[in-house]
């Protein structure tokens, strides 16, 4: 018997062994996978070794030590607040708390409730009048829709090995967290604070926040 | 590390080819790793590790025939979930040790449709670990080396595990043709 002839018996073997797998249905695969292979689709640039990336991995954290060293130098404190316009953010080891800035002319109550144009496919699926949020879901895909006070807005984000990015968002300053399931993007819109929380990415999260209009 | 991975996929040509692949096989692929993990978030990770794999692989799927990647990813998939189930459980895994070389040949056996059938349905019955080692070797055409890196085993498990194959294959075909005669 050739080799040829056993590889086309063995070939055989599989196929009849994994043929409950030929028509598997499709699986929807959850954002933090997507996420995952996403990374390794776009990665460019050129071949580095392990060694080099060693080298650029120490550098980075040189800098970083660095930075750290003379922020708390000149600061002499251990949390950093930056006032950014529409958010304080007060930044700890753990967790990041941020407040809302610049709410004095904005209104004390909800005096009107904005919506957003959910994309295809998402049904509203909860609504919660106190805290004016709506959930939207398709499949295993959500997003929460909520609206909050200026005044009163207060919040904590798990921050520790994530970054908070600042964005603009029609002109309006905005800030986006993305955790490993899930993100939140926070607009100030000058009267409200306006959040998405959900498994959206963040160019989704921003085209819906640009939807933003006042319920009728 | 994982962009270390990634820049071991040299061209565009490659990743673009890297991804038809995912998109063709990724669903195939989670239900091979549904079978062994029954769980989605493990058997999604399963996926990416396979992929991973794949590209430690250093392109060498690209070199395996089209109508052959399907099984080359089977196997990848399933023994990426394997190994995973045993990190969860922190399971040391098994490994052959004795260095035995792969010494039989079948080239005496009786060749025809019904002997073809019998072969067939007895290779599938053989533990999936030595039947996985044959078709890395025989059917994909993998080195020694090559296979066992794909495998996550030493080249003598590989290789051990050639041979308990081919063994059982060749006891099983000289029972059948005593039986004949």
């Amino acid at each position: 018997m050739t080799d040829a002839y056993f590889a086309e018996i063995l070939l055989d073997a599989h196929k009849q062994l994994h043929s409950e797998f030929d028509n598997a249905p499709e699986h929807k695969f959850s954002l933090r996978h997507r996420r995952g292979m996403k990374k390794l689709f776009k990665q460019n640039g050129t071949a580095c070794s392990e060694k080099c990336e060693h080298k650029i991995r120490i550098s980075k954290k040189l800098i970083y030590a660095a930075v750290i060293i003379v922020t708390a130098v000149l600061l002499g404190i251990t949390a950093i607040a930056v006032a950014t316009g529409g958010f304080r953010f007060d930044s700890k080891a753990e967790y990041t708390k941020v407040l809302s800035e610049g709410w004095e002319n904005a209104p004390y109550t909800y005096e009107y409730f904005y919506m957003v144009d959910a994309p295809d496919g998402f049904q509203l699926t909860e609504y919660n009048p106190d805290f004016a949020s709506s959930k939207y879901q398709s499949g295993e895909e959500y997003f929460i829709f909520s609206q909050s006070v200026k005044r009163d807005y207060n919040a904590t984000y798990n921050t520790e090995g994530y970054t908070i990015e600042e964005l603009l968002i029609n002109d309006r300053k905005a800030f986006f967290i993305s955790w490993e399931d899930t993100s939140v993007i926070v607009c100030d819109n000058g009267d409200y604070i306006l959040r998405i929380i959900g498994t959206l990415s963040k160019e989704q999260m921003v085209d819906l926040l640009k939807t933003a209009k006042i319920k009728k | 590390m994982l962009s270390f991975y990634l820049s071991l996929l040299e061209t565009d040509e490659e990743k673009s080819e890297f991804e038809r692949l995912y998109l063709t096989y990724r669903s195939r692929m989670f239900a091979i790793a549904m079978r062994y993990l029954h769980n989605t978030h493990d058997a999604e990770d399963a996926v990416q590790h396979a992929f991973l794999k794949i590209i430690d692989g250093k392109t060498k799927i690209f070199q395996i025939d089209a109508h052959k990647q399907q099984c080359y990813l089977d196997i990848i998939i399933r023994n990426a979930s394997i190994d995973l189930h045993k990190k969860n459980k922190r399971v040391i895994p098994f490994e052959f040790t004795e260095n035995i070389e792969d010494s039989f040949s079948f080239e005496s056996m009786v060749e025809g449709k019904a002997m073809k059938k019998k072969l067939t349905d007895f290779i599938i019955t053989l533990p999936d670990a030595q039947r996985e080692a044959l078709m890395m070797t025989v059917v994909l055409k993998l080195t020694y080396p090559e296979a066992a890196m794909q495998l996550n085993i030493t080249e003598t498990a590989l290789r051990s595990r050639i041979y308990q194959a081919r063994k059982s294959i060749y006891r099983h075909m000289e029972k059948e043709r005593s039986e004949n005669d």
